[in-house]
């Protein structure tokens, strides 16, 4: 069996603003293995966002805490990882295609520095000029800050190193023609027509989707083992956004990473993911197979969540709604988070918070792809209405 | 005109220079002027007696004389000649503005940087945005004028001095604009997309947030080295910068001179000709500044290197009988640029 790529275990985060405190995500865990694509969906404000950006540990600290639990990656745990060490891990390591494409690129360089910047940082690192862990190993204990040069080590060492000059003269060398292929070979990979005249461009002189293909390609340039991609559409026409979808669906076989893909729109996942998280305030609440998920939810919230999406735009009767609302993050309710909304509520709801558990009982608890429910009537929920 | 193919020329940074400049008639008179008063200095500092043709303190048989051909800008009451003290002032003054407002740049700029970006508070760092900002506003609740003069009292007479006592009050302002645009520079999200990259702290400060930042202020430098003038003027107005007359001219302190004297009074030319100096350079480098704001901006630039597509001519288009207004339009280099294309949506098709 091989490993996940991240393993996520018990992840809290809380945002403190003011004087109240957030509870945005609460106890996930989420385990993604090579060549998978796991979908999370949720409403807006569920956490899925900020889980999104704390694994590659981006959100701004304070106001954001990571409350607990461990972010495996390449067998180091990502949140003891000193905040000056974490730019190994991102880019070559964990890749991250943003909501905003409209200002997701510098406005002040033309498409080839935005992509030839990334290949640097990779072939920096595959060169080994930058410390990194690219390619599985790990050179040196990134867990621990670098220690400072002590004088003997400053006055021996070399200042600079064996064939390193050689190195950057070759490198100055592809600047200009071989990144100049790269980048193209990449803008041809996002099915970029007439990529040579897009290399001259700046990015507002760009569309949307033009930008969140120049957005993908700079993630993928990089060659990372996991790309999250957090509501990469969202802010794209309808059309452009079939467009960029089908060009992540084509990507997803093409390219050998794994994606962890946050939407809050349930007909995006279903065409994308594997596996599919349903989040509800801060909860995972389900997760599964797509199709199992989809098909036959097992948790009083994903069927409701089902129900409200407009599938057919039918015409009998209006669209069903979930009634109740999203709770204050603020003082989650206690016990089940849904449990105000929830048509199944019991006295134990309102107590305990239920783990997310198989919904086949006899199943073995490690297996992966395995459905999983966090509810304990998740077997009276196929008889809903 | 038919459908004709765009062709799209990608021009080098000095055309796009050029055309900007062009486009833009009071900035392109601002560049004009500032590059006169540039060549102009470097004349006076290269070979004076080229275009100066009385020494600064040489007294000429003309005394109290109006401005005439043998003397531009006239005499005073020994005779010395204003035109040759007024030139023989630019380079000085010039450099002073340069040099106030460059370091001021410098060191304003760099401690602004430090302090906008690496604002965590209860960090190490933090605490010095913190001493940084308030040391800044320190400086700034004191007008800086008055805390000049009171410096040169305590640095002495003369031009270093000075210079070096109006560059401590000024840097403030830097620092205050600089870390004002990384603030909001640092927030966007394209500097969380270099972050998520793997582009470690300090060269996404260098790369894409000081890039970012540069543009403002540079035109602020630009619009600065005026207000610098003025300032440093007005201390030599008071008599405590430079003195005149002596071997080196300068403007603020020919104007002190002429007035305090009385002169001034009965022969306007003395005052006039230094005052106009100042006036013009001060005028140059604020009207070069707007065009640089253009020049430096990818998104305003991008409207002039449009406004040049070509169209090429249709094949076998009749020669035009009379002039078509829009054959006027497009030879017509001072025209408005063509309306700007819409966004290129050249993605393959699903």
């Amino acid at each position: 069996m091989t490993d996940p790529v991240i393993d996520v275990r018990n992840l809290s985060i809380t945002y403190t603003v003011g004087a109240g405190t957030f509870y945005a995500v609460s106890d996930v865990s989420l385990k993604i293995y090579p060549g998978q694509t796991v979908g999370i969906v949720g409403e807006t404000g569920c956490g899925k966002s900020t889980l999104a950006q704390a694994i590659p540990r981006l959100l701004p600290e304070p106001p954001a805490t990571i409350g607990g639990g461990e972010i495996i990656f390449r067998g180091t745990d990502l949140v003891k990882v000193p905040k000056r060490n974490l730019p190994m891990v991102r880019g070559t390591g964990i890749a991250m295609i943003f909501q905003e494409p409209l200002n997701s690129l510098n406005p002040a360089y033309r498409v080839f520095d935005q992509i030839a910047e990334s290949i640097r940082i990779r072939h920096y690192r595959d060169m080994g000029w930058v410390k990194s862990f690219q390619g599985g190993e790990v050179p040196f204990d990134y867990s621990k800050p670098a220690a400072p040069p002590t004088v003997g080590s400053a006055l021996t060492r070399p200042i600079v190193p064996d064939g390193a000059l050689e190195e950057a003269a070759r490198d100055r060398l592809r600047t200009r023609s071989e990144f100049r292929e790269e980048v193209l070979n990449y803008l041809r990979l996002v099915r970029i027509n007439d990529p040579e005249t897009i290399l001259n461009l700046y990015p507002h002189e760009l569309s949307g989707g033009m930008r969140q293909r120049i957005m993908i390609a700079m993630a993928l340039s990089e060659k990372p083992s996991l790309l999250i991609a957090d509501e990469p559409t969202s802010a794209l026409d309808v059309t452009i956004q079939a467009q960029v979808l089908t060009l992540m669906k084509e990507l997803i076989d093409e390219v050998d990473a794994s994606i962890l893909f946050i939407s809050h729109d349930l007909g995006v996942i279903a065409e994308t993911a594997d596996e599919i998280g349903v989040m509800y305030a801060g909860r995972l609440v389900e997760y599964g197979p797509v199709g199992d998920v989809f098909r036959s939810p097992r948790h009083p919230y994903t069927k409701a969540l089902l129900k409200a999406a407009p599938a057919h735009y039918k015409s009998d009767g209006p669209l069903s709604s979930i009634p109740g609302s999203v709770p204050n993050l603020s003082r989650p309710p206690p016990g089940c988070r849904f449990h105000p909304r929830c048509p199944l509520v019991q006295d134990v709801c309102r107590r305990d918070p239920p783990p997310l558990a198989p919904v086949d009982k006899s199943a073995d608890p490690q297996a992966r792809g395995l459905h999983r429910s966090a509810c304990y009537f998740a077997e009276e929920v196929p008889g809903l209405p | 005109m038919t459908v004709a193919a765009r062709v799209v020329r990608r021009d080098g940074p000095l055309s796009v220079f050029w055309r900007v400049l062009r486009a833009n008639p009071l900035s392109f008179v601002g560049f004009l002027m500032c590059l006169i008063i540039g060549l102009t200095a470097l004349v006076v500092v290269v070979d004076p007696s080229l275009i100066i043709p009385f020494g600064p303190l040489q007294e000429t048989a003309a005394r109290n004389a109006a401005p005439s051909a043998q003397h531009l800008f006239g005499t005073d009451n020994l005779g010395r000649d204003i035109y040759s003290n007024v030139m023989l002032a630019l380079p000085l003054d010039l450099g002073i503005g340069f040099a106030i407002a460059g370091s001021a740049l410098i060191i304003g700029g760099g401690l602004g940087l430090i302090a906008g970006f690496y604002n965590t508070p209860g960090t190490a760092v933090g605490w010095l945005s913190v001493s940084i900002m308030r040391v800044t506003d320190i400086f700034l609740s004191f007008p800086s004028l008055i805390l000049a003069l009171a410096l040169t009292r305590v640095l002495g007479l003369g031009v270093g001095p000075t210079v070096l006592a109006i560059t401590i009050t000024w840097w403030p302002y830097y620092v205050r604009l600089v870390r004002g645009e990384v603030l909001a520079v640092k927030h966007l999200p394209y500097v969380n997309a270099a972050r998520a990259a793997g582009t470690t702290e300090n060269r996404i400060l260098l790369r894409h947030v000081l890039r970012n930042v540069l543009e403002p202020t540079i035109v602020y430098f630009t619009l600065d080295i005026g207000t610098v003038l003025v300032t440093y003027s007005t201390i030599g107005f008071i008599g405590v910068a430079s003195k005149y007359p002596g071997p080196q001219p300068e403007w603020g302190a020919m104007l002190a001179f002429y007035q305090q004297t009385g002169s001034a009074n009965i022969y306007p030319w003395l005052v006039l000709a230094p005052g106009a100096a100042i006036f013009i350079t001060v005028l140059a480098f604020s009207l070069l500044g707007d065009g640089l704001r253009d020049i430096l901006d990818p998104r305003t630039r991008r409207a002039f290197v449009r406004g040049t597509t070509t169209h090429d001519p249709p094949a076998e288009s009749p020669a035009p009988l009379a002039i078509p207004s829009a054959a006027v339009t497009d030879s017509n280099p001072m025209a408005p640029p063509l309306a700007p294309v819409g966004p290129v949506e050249t993605g393959a098709p699903p």
